[in-house]
């Protein structure tokens, strides 16, 4: 990004492509009727400037409450696509709906957890997580009401004054997501959220994710390189082909979630399935 | 080994100042006096009302020179690390200029301005504003992108990008650049009075060689060095706190 990162998010952010004809849906649901997937892609391609094609005719639809991982080898677009459904990157075609409505720019109904945190180094965790709000214009004891209850509900109680650099990874990402959690999004839009924390941190953030979730109803769009995670999360998972990025095949592991979320990973179709994942995966890895 | 310990680095400065201190005592030569005669000269100078006109006239002229180049070189900077148009348009002028002897320039800007205070005002803006142009620049295009998507993932407007995210993430390369500034200002400072050697510092370093009076020559030398070195280090100090608040990682 040599050419000054802040340049193109400050000129206007109109995309071009809005054509508002989505190939039609079943129209007889409202937005908010249920079954109605929360967002919807239609026939989204990328190309980026000198000629890389990094998507090509995606469908996709993202089930209201669920989790729908986007599962792919490196280069596949698959963050390129969360991005375009956060409305940070205009497709070179195909549209985006959000709530029944087109989207074009980021939106109140969306919020994404960084890969890379993308905490304000100078603001405190309680700042960090009140950040949306503050934009927003919420009163101070108002939003750091509100900020106080998800950095509870991650984890992160006690930790309000310190600052980014004083945590670690683990515990970064958790003020990530109660950032998102914060603003009361639909739609929560992660970016290989765990990626950059080890192992042990890895399986527990996804735990306690999966148990948030329990409370927190949210549409999750889950971007990630990992079989086993996508297989241990998700409700539904997109398997994207290497670039350009095409859906290769969509997955909905049939596991038993009602119990402890402990049990997961012992049930025997858990293992079967990240198998299978793999077996169909094999072919974009060389 | 263990009794081996490194001199301190003032070793060094101490063995050099008793090496002036016999030369002078030997008379040898004429310019250089011994260094006690020159530390009474130190005291003798800041008795004298002249000295400290000067240092009133030539702070006043540092100060309004480098107040000049943050307040245009800072939004200078910033835009150009922000529009690449405006980076187009200006970023040639700051390369000839960060690099160009602009010492050349100063008996230029006599007849322009007057052999005055207004000569070393612009002489100090002129030292300094390029290289704060140029941090400013380097800091707005080295804000992480990530954060840049996340105050728009969040709803920020331009102007909240700019002062919530933006702007305090370029303030530690912001700062270095306001302290390359600085020195060069005070280089600046200097030569212009030096050049135009009727004002300030600048006066007395010609009245103090005319008059072959190199105690306080040297003297007036010392001192300016060290409130230079003061000046600088209260910078630093400045610097290294924003970069602590503003630490990246």
């Amino acid at each position: 990004m040599p050419a000054g990162p802040a340049a193109s998010p400050l000129s206007t952010e109109t995309p071009m492509s809005e054509q508002t004809t989505a190939p039609a849906t079943s129209s007889a649901t409202g937005p908010a009727a249920g079954g109605a997937p929360a967002a919807r892609v239609r026939d989204i391609a990328m190309w980026y400037p000198g000629g890389v094609h990094a998507l090509d005719g995606i469908d996709l639809d993202f089930p209201t409450g669920k989790l729908t991982a986007l599962l792919g080898p490196s280069g596949c677009g698959k963050t390129t696509l969360l991005k375009i459904v956060a409305g940070l990157i205009p497709p070179s075609g195909g549209t985006v709906e959000a709530g029944g409505a087109t989207v074009s720019a980021p939106g109140p109904d969306r919020a994404l957890v960084f890969q890379d945190f993308a905490l304000l180094p100078w603001a405190t965790v309680l700042d960090n997580v009140a950040f949306g709000l503050r934009l927003r214009g919420v009163g101070r004891a108002e939003r750091e009401a509100t900020a106080r209850h998800y950095i509870d509900e991650v984890g992160l109680g006690g930790f309000e004054s310190k600052f980014p650099h004083q945590l670690s990874g683990g515990m970064r990402q958790r003020a990530g997501l109660a950032r998102a959690l914060a603003v009361n999004a639909e739609i929560l839009l992660m970016d290989e959220p765990f990626s950059a924390v080890d192992e042990q941190m890895r399986r527990k953030l996804q735990e306690d994710l999966l148990s948030l979730l329990q409370i927190e109803k949210k549409t999750v769009i889950f971007v990630t390189h990992s079989i086993e995670e996508a297989v241990y999360l998700a409700d539904q998972i997109v398997i994207l082909s290497r670039r350009p990025g095409r859906v290769s095949k969509i997955v909905e592991p049939d596991l038993q979630r009602d119990g402890p979320i402990e049990n997961i990973r012992k049930d025997s179709r858990y293992v079967e399935m990240v198998d299978d994942i793999w077996d169909g995966l094999k072919q974009f890895v060389e | 080994m263990g009794r081996l310990r490194l001199p301190s680095p003032y070793f060094s400065l101490i063995v050099w100042g008793l090496m002036w201190e016999i030369v002078g005592r030997s008379g040898a030569v004429d310019l250089i006096p011994p260094l006690t005669d020159i530390a009474g000269a130190m005291v003798e100078l800041t008795r004298l009302g002249s000295f400290w006109e000067a240092l009133v006239v030539t702070g006043k002229g540092f100060a309004l020179g480098l107040g000049l180049a943050v307040i245009v070189g800072v939004p200078i900077g910033v835009l150009m690390g922000l529009r690449r148009t405006a980076d187009r348009l200006l970023s040639i002028w700051v390369d000839i200029f960060i690099s160009a002897p602009l010492t050349a320039l100063v008996p230029a800007l006599m007849p322009l301005l007057g052999i005055g205070q207004a000569t070393i005002v612009a002489t100090v803006f002129l030292f300094s504003v390029w290289v704060i142009i140029i941090d400013s620049q380097a800091g707005i295009q080295q804000v992480n992108r990530s954060l840049v998507e996340m105050g728009l993932v969040f709803g920020a407007d331009r102007r909240q990008l700019l002062y919530r995210v933006i702007l305090p993430a370029a303030l530690p390369e912001i700062a270095t650049g306001l302290r390359m500034g600085v020195i060069r200002g005070i280089k600046g400072v200097i030569i212009g009075q030096v050049i135009i050697a009727l004002i300030g510092f600048g006066g007395l370093f010609e009245l103090y060689l005319q008059g072959f009076l190199m105690e306080r020559f040297w003297a007036l030398v010392f001192v300016i060095f060290g409130l230079a070195f003061v000046l600088i280090g209260l910078v630093e100090r400045l610097e290294k706190r924003i970069e602590f608040y503003a630490a990246t990682r």
